[in-house]
């Protein structure tokens, strides 16, 4: 299964911006060609607030259009798999199929090749070679995995915070389609997220890792600042003297947070938090430039050096980073 | 194609019919719906996924 070309076209999935995905180019152009007709529908399509209920209507005419197709998926034998293999993680396999793991089955993975874990309808979970993963919970409510070592890249579809993989340092909440987790003999783990968002829950402080980043958590220790995996090498370096509660150098905290770009936001979001003094206001101030607060928010309010939380967290909202109830870090 | 869409998950299907026959992106859809911008982006990604896999086994 490649997941990898599915990346790319988020930004254009969430606001249109190029580069178009020519898959989602076609079916916005069938979607709105078949089912969205302005002369068939009691609105206009001038209406400057959109409402859910036209949202309704749209699904209910997309469900009669398409109902005897559906029939025939209904019936359609090679669906998705069979009930003796739902809410249970199984070894993926001609020879294995449908063979549960239940929970506190350790699995180590001693051959040369990868191991596919197939959760439910939920997902596809691959261990390498080297892996030694167990399962902890396999509940409709959530399926949660545990890795002792070794490497797994999950593929998710499921609802968020349905899937978790515990490691010696912490617990990676699915948010999102696809990460991997690097687990050392140390119990180091390495979260690097291709497609859409993952939490991880340290010892401390969780942060919230959007694709195209990665963060390292040491067991007793709280993740470090997520950064994408291609930012620029003095980003890089402040980073690293900020997470080890270093007080960079004037040239180091210029030029890193020159090179902050585009996809640094996050970055520079949890860097505030690791940062004190000038530093942290320097990276507050670089932060405002590439993502403004709310325009309800004041700039001086989150410039303060004390906290104000109301307008922290209406900025942290904005950026995306904000956590729900139920998920770590969420203050209830 | 329509039937693959209808077939989605409650939540994937409005959110990409949000986006896809109204054109409505996604931090529109959230200001409209009440979500979280980050719930309507994994709504968005997950129901796509979704789709591709449903259209690649398909061979559409």
């Amino acid at each position: 299964m490649s997941h990898d070309d599915s990346a790319p076209s988020e930004d254009y999935l969430w606001d249109g911006r190029a580069p178009v995905d020519p898959f989602i180019e076609r079916l916005e152009a069938v979607a709105r060609s078949q089912a969205f007709d302005p002369s068939k529908h009691a609105w206009s399509p001038t209406a400057p607030k959109r409402r859910p209920w036209r949202v309704v209507a749209v699904v209910g005419g997309l469900t009669t259009m398409a109902a005897a197709v559906l029939l025939g998926w209904l019936v359609f034998p090679g669906g998705p798999s069979s009930e003796d293999c739902r809410h249970a993680f199984r070894l993926d396999g001609s020879a294995q199929k449908c063979r549960a793991l239940a929970p506190d089955d350790w699995l180590e993975v001693s051959g040369r090749d990868a191991v596919s874990l197939d959760v439910g309808e939920l997902g596809v979970i691959t261990a390498a070679p080297g892996s030694r993963l167990r399962v902890r919970e396999a509940s409709s409510q959530l399926r949660h995995l545990e890795l002792e070592r070794g490497r797994v890249e999950a593929v998710v579809t499921a609802p968020p915070r349905l899937f978790q993989v515990s490691t010696p340092a912490g617990v990676a909440v699915d948010l999102g389609c696809a990460y991997s987790l690097d687990v050392d003999a140390e119990g180091r783990t390495v979260l690097s997220v291709t497609a859409g968002e993952v939490i991880f829950d340290g010892a401390e402080q969780p942060v919230v890792v959007p694709a195209g980043m990665q963060t390292e958590v040491r067991p007793g220790q709280a993740p470090t600042v997520p950064l994408r995996t291609d930012a620029e090498t003095e980003l890089v370096a402040l980073v690293r003297a900020l997470d080890e509660g270093e007080t960079p150098a004037p040239d180091l905290l210029t030029a890193g947070l020159a090179r902050a770009a585009g996809g640094d936001e996050v970055s520079l979001w949890y860097l505030r938090d690791r940062s004190q003094g000038e530093a942290r206001q320097a990276v507050t101030r670089r932060l405002l430039e590439m993502a403004p607060p709310p325009s309800d928010v004041a700039r001086s309010r989150l410039l303060r050096a004390q906290p104000d939380p109301a307008a922290e967290a209406r900025w942290r909202d904005s950026l995306g980073l904000s956590v729900e109830a139920g998920d770590p870090g969420h203050d209830g | 194609m329509l039937s693959a869409i209808t077939d989605l998950p409650e939540a994937y299907r409005e959110t990409l019919a949000m986006r896809l026959v109204e054109g409505m992106s996604g931090p529109e859809i959230a200001a409209v719906t009440g979500l979280t911008q980050r719930s309507v982006r994994v709504n968005l990604h997950r129901g796509m996924h979704l789709l591709r896999a449903r259209f690649e086994e398909g061979g559409q």
